[in-house]
């Protein structure tokens, strides 16, 4: 359960020392989990001594703990007992301190727990429990409680949930999508309804499958693109987030099947054939869409392509059949390890045991490290060295997008030899991996059958090494974070600095063309500015931060023996960053060293700039959606050729009403409307409703509002 | 080259073994622990040993076989030389 | 030197653990929890002593064990990446083979993780294998036990045990260091209970009888029963009473100790006038001085009654200020009684407080300095009904504080139930030890749930008889 003891036990030990106290921690059956940390001698020794065991054992078997209280384990000797939220039964035990009246009483006590008594020296040296002090204590133990909280399991869920769907989704045979719609509203409080929205044949399109109470009542229901919400992201593409939508004309589409969310979301998701599929979802009781809803919103949408993906990959190659009950077992199986490691020898030794070629490499990118870790079987030295090293450079380092025909398994035939499988391993179009398999023969009908599979295979792959990089990932940011918080609680001085860092960081990183991973590292370095890097790399073993900190403060040290060519450009800014918030934004005393004398300048500069930025602009910038409504409502009033009618109705086209509701709002027939529309077409050159959104909004964000 | 009706089984031994990195087993110990014939297995486990996927100790009755790892190079790189660990 | 088990209960009974080195039969019948107890040996030696270990099963997949072992929150995957543990899944024969061979997978296994403990699951399928039956089977095991006694390796070997009645002494148990054996028993017809006996362990004391265990979702947790396992500091300085019931004081290792203060809680039901008779009378027969607070069901009369059954004159007893009454209902008392009688009805708590701590006191000293014991008994719930909850909730662990100080031994009758969990809860922390008496069905029981020296009990029967004390435990 615990996944971070070592932070728990940094963490404990802040708390100790920071109030002289020493602290462990007990789980539901009064067992002591944590050890104890800290050298308060009085509660120590009542420790070793067993003196706190039956305490310990009542409070853990009779009392049902929600609050953290105070509690007297000798007449006048005080510990603190805070529950551990989220952890039902985890106490985090403070303690001691004591009430400077009872101490003869207290040396009485425990003056047979001593031998070589220095009972006197133990006293003087316990803090004392006053009426004063009382809250203060009360309410550090409670933030230490909650930031234990935070470390112990439990933080990944939202990863553990969807690995367990995709667990599901795997398993079945007959792929039934309902089932997932439901599985998900299951787990997802934030979300009450769910739906899959597919086109017929006549170029609409229908909602296909919906879950949630209510929202039955809008299956089947049809609409085309650019029609009301749904159909609007069948023009843009894009992902959709909708936000107290009942005053939105849109909304009549919902009101007609008398179902009523007030919140909603869409994405569009490409199908193997091209075509487009619409997932959406939402609430019909919270208006707002908060980040993690949307966070998850993402999610699910990414794993149902999967799942929509992998099931028409199963129905195009549903001929072999013996290989469909082996695919589920190795899906299972790699979906069951997220774990780089695992994953990828399970890769090598599937595609080597299909292939039974002379050798087998798996190449996976990791994320945090822009590494790669190559993971193989066979012979690999020499010629097939080079050609796998040639055609990692290929995948790996090409600049822009890889053209789908390259995401696909394909031969390779190499000169003089056997022909060569390559299969990459992608998620939603960012390469992963790559499997390289030696065939024994040229390109044959044999092997070329295996691509199937092989896809169907580097499909599943894909979304297990995504989810595993952000299982590594989210338990990573999850240590920074309470890392972070924690400097709060016990330096406010290194807090500010940190949080000021990081914002200049953000802001000037930002301007730079540098990678995004870099960035990152340099923005946690700031955060965890305070620690010594000993500290972090070993908290963080596989990280790049903790090596800025570590040549971010020599530079800030003034180190003398630190020559030019030692330290990146990431140490640099950080210095910069840290340099600059130390001094409280005073410009003048950032730090300045003969070898950067340029990144400076451009510091420098960048906050000269953000200066007068903030001046010009006073304002909170509008929200995009009201910004862009604006935009296309001012591209249709400007429209020269269109007359004030036909303004009205192309509006509300935009908008998403059909023709029936635009009757009713502009209180005109139906025939009306389609007369309009007709003459809009006209105008606009086109044939169609479609085409009529989609030139609006190209005349909108091309910027030639007139044609 | 690839046995179609063995694939099945093949991939059921290799899903065994990889879950099961610590398991020593002779060919009959296998039929017993898989409920698959011997005869069926033989084949399977020779081709998995021949790739290098596991590794057979012992001779005859008494030979048994065991997850061999893969070779990993943790850190490669474009130029680096494929020398595994 | 000792090898803690893994198990708290189980390392009391083995007088701190098994001797290291040394090889013990762990037998049981299906679902028994060998499994368990084998893999918690392992899993606590390598996470809380650090003594790596090897797990060789021959009838599960080891992945069927990680996933068992998940449920007690064991990460073997992770131990075993960090070549701390091994589970091998093995067949016997070649098992076996390799273990006789020199440089052969077990002493690399056993060399590469510098493995100090193991556990094979189970030997009972050595029986099974062709031409090892009978006395090579025999000579096999004995074989076995050599190599892991050559090795250093403190081992377990588990051993099926389909039924509990065999006649003889398997060949195992004259082989093996030691034998641990798991029994699941149906209780009475109402629960199963399972326990755990050591029947035999070379090189240590050890606690003998039938302990009960629990499979939690921790692992194997084990009751100790009845024994004298003596926590050697409280022991040291405490002096025990006799109960005047055997059993009762064979529970709590001699008696109550003395200077304690004991809770009696008891259910409306229950019918505790003869737990609190034997104590009291034998309380009388050593000699103690006695106070007492009557209650109002309590009467002098029926105290006389219960105390005549035990051949004992309250009368003359009362007469020779060896007993003390506190009286909260001003009722008539028999002539000459007079001195040993306070009336406090009426009496403010303020007041009721000083009288306690003066006079009292007083007395108290007065004894202790002529090397007489005290016993106090009362029953709470007078207390809380004449000078109500809070007075109790503050002035209880004053009053514990005094008895002990003054080696005062005090019998508290009280119904936790009535009085509300929290004070209840209060008053068991407060308290040294707690009886638990309450009806199930047609039975009544009895249960020591806390004691001074951490001694808890399971739940017995109590039984009429038809004299003294006129109860008895089974
Ligand atoms: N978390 C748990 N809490 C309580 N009981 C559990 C828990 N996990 C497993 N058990 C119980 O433990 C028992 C199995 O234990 P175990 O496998 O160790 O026994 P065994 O003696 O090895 O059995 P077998 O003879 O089948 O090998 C089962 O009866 C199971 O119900
Ligand atoms: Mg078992």
């Amino acid at each position: 359960m615990i996944q971070s003891f070592d932070l728990i036990e940094e963490l404990q030990e802040m708390y100790a020392s920071q109030y002289g106290l020493t602290n462990f921690i007990t789980d539901e059956s009064g067992d002591i989990i944590m050890l104890a940390k800290g050298h308060n001698a009085l509660f120590n020794l009542l420790l070793e001594r067993g003196a706190v065991n039956e305490i310990i054992e009542t409070v853990t078997k009779e009392f049902e703990l929600s609050k953290t209280f105070f509690i007297d384990i000798l007449p006048g000797v005080y510990a603190c007992i805070a529950p551990v939220e989220g952890h039902p039964g985890y106490l985090l035990w403070s303690g001691v301190k004591m009430e400077p009246s009872s101490r003869d009483m207290i040396k009485n006590k425990i003056d047979h727990l001593i031998d070589d008594g220095d009972i006197d020296s133990i006293l003087s040296q316990t803090p004392l429990f006053t009426l004063e002090n009382k809250k203060e204590w009360l309410l550090s133990a409670k933030k230490a409680a909650k930031m234990i909280s935070r470390l112990i399991g439990g933080g990944d869920s939202l990863f553990s949930e969807h690995l367990k769907v995709l667990q599901e989704a795997v398993k079945t045979e007959e792929g039934d999508v309902s089932r997932f719609l439901y599985s998900f509203l299951e787990k997802n409080s934030g979300i009450d309804f769910l739906g899959i929205c597919e086109q017929r044949n006549d170029d609409l399109y229908e909602v296909s499958h919906a879950a949630g109470e209510e929202a039955k009542r809008i299956q089947g229901a049809s609409f085309s693109p650019g029609e009301s919400f749904l159909g609007r992201v069948l023009l843009t593409g894009e992902q959709a987030f909708w936000e107290e939508i009942e005053k939105d004309p849109k909304y009549t589409f919902f009101q007609h099947y008398h179902f009523y969310p007030k919140s909603l979301f869409c994405f569009p998701i490409q199908l193997r054939d091209g075509n487009l599929s619409l997932f959406f979802g939402g609430s019909r009781t919270s208006e707002v869409i908060t980040d993690t809803v949307k966070d998850l919103d993402r999610n699910m949408a990414m794993l149902l392509e999967v799942v929509l993906s992998a099931e028409s990959l199963r129905k195009e190659n549903s001929g072999h059949l013996s290989r469909q009950s082996a695919l589920a077992d190795i899906s299972m199986m790699l979906v069951s390890a997220p774990d780089l490691k695992k994953i990828s020898y399970i890769l090598v030794d599937i595609s080597m045991s299909l292939v039974k070629g002379p050798f087998s490499a798996v190449m996976l990118k990791d994320s945090q490290k822009q590494k790669m870790m190559l993971v193989s079987r066979g012979d690999i030295k020499g010629e097939k060295g080079s050609y796998l090293k040639r055609a990692a450079k290929d995948y790996f380092t090409a600049t822009s997008d890889l053209p789908p025909d390259r995401l696909v398994p394909s031969m390779k035939k190499l000169e003089g030899s056997s022909a060569i499988i390559e299969c990459p391993l992608y998620f939603r179009g960012e390469l992963l991996g790559l499997i390289c398999t030696g065939t024994n023969s040229p390109v044959d009908q044999e092997t070329e059958e295996l691509l199937p599979f092989l896809q169907t295979l580097s499909l599943i792959a894909g979304v297990t090494l995504q989810l595993a990089g952000e299982g590594q990932e989210n338990m990573m940011e999850r240590k920074i974070e309470v890392l972070h918080s924690s400097i709060k609680e016990f330096d406010a001085e290194a807090y500010r600095i940190a949080e000021e860092s990081v914002k200049i960081a953000r802001e000037f990183t930002a301007e730079l063309d540098i990678s995004k991973p870099l960035i990152k590292n340099i923005l946690i370095a700031c955060k965890l500015h305070c620690f010594s890097h000993e500290y972090l790399a070993e908290m963080f073993p596989e990280a790049e931060f903790p090596k800025i900190v570590k040549d971010g403060t020599r530079v800030l040290a003034e180190d003398a023996a630190f020559k030019n060519e030692e330290q990146g450009i990431g140490s640099q800014i950080f210095a910069l960053a840290v340099s600059y918030a130390k001094n409280e934004g005073d410009m003048e005393a950032v730090i300045a060293r003969p070898y950067m004398k340029r990144i400076r300048q451009e510091f420098l500069s960048h906050l000269e700039d953000s200066k007068v930025v903030e001046q010009e602009l006073p304002l909170e910038p509008e929200s995009s959606h009201t910004m862009e409504s604006k935009s296309v409502e001012s591209t249709i009033k400007n429209h020269k050729n269109l007359s004030s009618r036909e303004k009205e109705v192309l509006d509300l086209v935009i908008q998403g009403l059909n023709n029936k509701e635009i009757a009713r709002e502009l209180f005109i027939s139906e025939h009306t409307v389609k007369n309009h529309l007709t003459k809009i077409f006209q105008k606009l050159d086109v044939p169609d409703r479609t085409q009529a959104i989609s030139k609006v909004y190209q005349l909108t964000y091309n910027g030639s509002a007139n044609p | 080259m690839v046995k179609r009706e063995h694939l099945s089984l093949e991939m059921e031994c290799l899903t065994l073994f990889q879950s099961n990195p610590y398991l020593f087993e002779t060919i009959q110990g296998l039929e017993k622990r898989l409920g698959r014939k011997m005869s069926d297995l033989e084949p399977i486990l020779e081709s998995l040993t021949a790739q290098g996927i596991l590794q057979r100790t012992g001779e005859g009755a008494m030979a048994y076989f065991r997850y061999k790892e893969p070779a990993v190079i943790a850190e490669f790189s474009f130029t680096s030389e494929l020398e595994p660990l | 030197m000792k090898v803690s088990t893994g198990i708290r209960g189980l390392d009391k009974v083995l007088d701190g653990g098994i001797p290291q080195g040394s090889a013990i039969v762990l037998e049981g019948a299906p679902g028994t929890g060998k499994t368990t107890l084998g893999m918690q040996f392992l899993y606590k030696g390598i996470v809380d002593h650090n003594e790596p270990g090897i797990f060789f099963t021959f009838e599960e997949f080891p992945d069927q064990i990680y996933e068992d072992m998940e449920s007690y929150g064991w990460d073997l995957k992770d131990l075993e990446r960090k070549n701390r543990l091994r589970v091998i899944g093995i067949s016997p024969d070649i098992f076996l083979d390799q273990m006789t061979s020199k440089d052969g997978l077990f002493e690399q296994l056993v060399r590469e993780i510098d493995c100090r403990r193991i556990v094979i699951d189970s030997i009972s399928l050595f029986e099974y294998l062709p031409d090892k039956t009978g006395e090579n089977g025999r000579s096999l095991l004995y074989t076995l036990r050599n190599i892991v006694r050559k090795f250093g390796l403190t081992s377990l070997f588990i051993q099926e045990l389909s039924s509990l009645d065999r006649r003889k002494i398997p060949f195992e148990h004259f082989i093996a260091d030691g034998v641990i054996r798991l029994s699941l028993k149906e209780h009475m017809n109402i629960f199963r209970k399972r326990t755990l006996e050591v029947t035999k362990m070379r090189g240590t004391k050890i606690n003998e009888g039938e302990h009960i265990y629990q499979i939690t979702d921790k692992g194997i947790y084990l009751l100790l029963a009845s024994q004298i396992v003596t926590d050697k500091y409280i022991s040291d300085q405490n002096e025990k009473i006799k109960t005047g019931i055997p059993e009762l004081d064979n529970l709590l290792g001699g008696g109550m100790a003395k200077g304690a203060v004991y809770m009696l809680d008891t259910n409306s039901k229950a019918n505790y006038r003869h737990i609190v008779g034997a104590i009291y009378a034998e309380r009388v027969k050593a000699g103690n001085r006695i106070l007492s607070l009557l209650s109002s069901t309590q009467t002098v009369t029926e105290l006389k009654a219960l105390m005549d059954l035990y051949g004992i004159d309250i009368d003359q007893l009362a007469r020779e200020k060896r007993l003390y009454f506190i009286e909260h209902y001003n009722r008539p008392f028999p002539a000459g009684w007079e001195g040993s009688v306070f009336h406090v009805q009426g009496m403010e708590n303020k007041d009721y407080d000083r009288f306690l701590w003066e006079k009292c006191k007083g007395l108290v000293k007065e004894c202790k300095e002529n090397h007489k014991d005290w016993f106090a008994y009362y029953d709470l719930s007078t207390i809380f009904n004449e000078r109500g909850a809070e007075y109790v909730l503050r002035s209880f662990a004053k009053e514990t504080a005094f008895a002990r100080s003054f080696g005062m031994t005090v019998l508290v009758l009280c119904n936790f139930k009535e009085v509300g969990e929290q004070a209840a809860s209060f008053l068991e922390r407060t308290s040294n030890g707690v009886f638990k008496t309450w009806v199930d069905g047609s039975y009544q029981y009895l249960q020591v749930t806390k004691s001074p020296d951490g001694q808890i009990s399971k739940p017995y029967l109590l039984e009429s008889i038809g004299q003294k004390p006129y109860i008895r435990l089974v």
